[in-house]
């Protein structure tokens, strides 16, 4: 069976086969989900935030550009989304205290207490760089994916990623993330 | 790669780039030198792998729970409005809702209908029968086409799938005759700027039942299987020079890609 890829489900959706948007909620609701986890720190907003992306996609569907791909399209509201979100409400407020690496413990412990920390780090980040981490590592975008979603030129996308990622690994150097390794 | 020119940022931006994978096996094999021989940089390299490795562990642990029903209540889709459809139909509407092209359509209906008249008879003031070759063509061969500039005619073939776009344009209208065929199923895809064009026909030929054309703002996509024959004409809203995108997909790969440029 062929699957059909995501504008030629649009193009049905617009075309008044409204149910075939939930193919599209099924592909993207999990990474999408996941990167407002990341985003606003905080699981209930995440999943108000996701909800509300394919709400205002399915209502401006109307308007999609069939020059562009979907993905990139969603991923842009969902940055938006979430962006303004974080305007609107500091970060930390939805962080719980995160204790530095406990390397003497167990090694589940020592790992989750690694991505406490990485996850930390990423909040402390300002929203427009850790945007860019996100979807470059917890999306799989590329440079030219990221470009596409979030219509920043791909040499600023670089020039931005390579400070956010300074940026993270020095604050994890800071937390003792890297000791015993 | 000469590193004693590059500056430690641009050795960082290397090192980013071998760890996203983004470099050929050469250029890794020198980075791979490089940092043998510079354990600073290795420690820095080192970190960052272990960053990514905590990234991916992260992405294992991805929240996967279903949000369907709760974004489809939402939605409400029995009080959904349906989206303004931008091509086709609509377009062609408020194209004709001006006065102006109304009139200038009546007119060049006249003039063509009076030329029609005088062509037959010409005929007979010549006593001559009307061949069959006078009398050819349907509705679509007795436009204009013929008088169109030619703007490209693109070919593609291989051994499972051929097509032949034929591009002529005149000042407002862009005039594409399709000739496609497959042993399977392929997809072809005509994108432009809705900015520049409207669609304003597309006629099915000669086309199966398992072939389709479909119509979007700034796309039209030939969903393809047997041998068929599509016109597609296009509106230049500015009567500038514009490119027109031409793929040809099998099995969601690109195979094909070309585009042509109109009121050259």
């Amino acid at each position: 069976m062929i699957t059909k890829d995501d504008n030629e489900v649009v193009y049905e959706v617009i075309h008044g086969n409204i149910s075939s948007f939930e193919v599209l909620i099924d592909r993207y609701q999990k990474t999408i989900l996941n990167m407002m986890i990341r985003m606003v720190g905080d699981f209930e907003t995440a999943k108000d935030l996701t909800q509300d992306v394919f709400v205002k996609a399915f209502e401006k569907m109307g308007g999609f550009d069939f020059r562009f791909r979907f993905f990139s399209w969603i991923y842009r509201i969902a940055v938006n989304e979430a962006i303004n979100w974080t305007r609107k409400k500091p970060m930390t407020e939805h962080l719980g205290n995160v204790d530095p690496v406990d390397t003497g413990g167990s090694e589940t412990i020592a790992a989750e207490a690694k991505s406490s920390l990485l996850r930390r780090e990423l909040h402390k980040m300002d929203a427009d760089y850790r945007v860019l981490v996100l979807l470059k590592y917890y999306c799989g975008l590329s440079y030219e994916e990221i470009t596409e979603a979030t219509h920043i030129p791909v040499k600023k996308v670089r020039s931005r990623l390579f400070i956010a990622r300074e940026q993270l690994r020095k604050g994890l150097i800071s937390n003792g993330f890297f000791e015993n390794d | 790669m000469d590193f004693l020119k590059m500056t430690e940022k641009e050795i960082i931006g290397k090192i980013y780039r071998m760890l996203d994978g983004e470099l050929t096996a050469a250029e890794k094999r020198e980075i791979e030198d490089y940092l043998s021989d510079h354990p600073e940089s290795a420690r820095f390299s080192k970190e960052w792998e272990l960053i990514k490795n905590q990234m991916n562990k992260e992405q294992a642990d991805f929240v996967d729970i279903d949000l369907k029903q709760e974004i489809l209540q939402r939605i409400n889709m029995d009080t959904y409005k349906q989206p303004p459809e931008k091509a086709g139909l609509l377009l062609v509407q408020s194209f004709w809702s001006r006065p102006a092209v109304r009139f200038g359509f009546s007119f060049v209906l006249g003039v063509f209908v009076g030329i029609m008249i005088f062509s037959l008879f010409k005929v007979n003031f010549k006593g001559d029968d009307a061949s069959t070759k006078e009398m050819k063509g349907t509705f679509y061969d007795s436009r204009s086409f013929e008088n169109m500039k030619v703007a490209d005619v693109l070919q593609y073939e291989n051994p499972l799938a051929k097509a032949i776009f034929n591009v002529r344009y005149s000042t407002k209208i862009v005039e594409i005759r399709v000739d496609i065929s497959s042993n399977s199923q392929i997809k072809s895809t005509i994108q432009f700027d809705y900015n520049d064009f409207n669609v304003l026909n597309v006629h099915n030929i000669t086309v199966n039942d398992q072939s389709s054309a479909l119509v979007a703002a700034s796309l039209i996509q030939i969903n393809n299987v047997g041998d068929n024959k599509f016109i597609i004409q296009l509106y230049n809203k500015n009567n500038l020079s514009h490119n027109i995108d031409f793929k040809i997909y099998q099995n969601d790969s690109p195979v094909y890609h070309n585009s042509v440029q109109v009121n050259k």
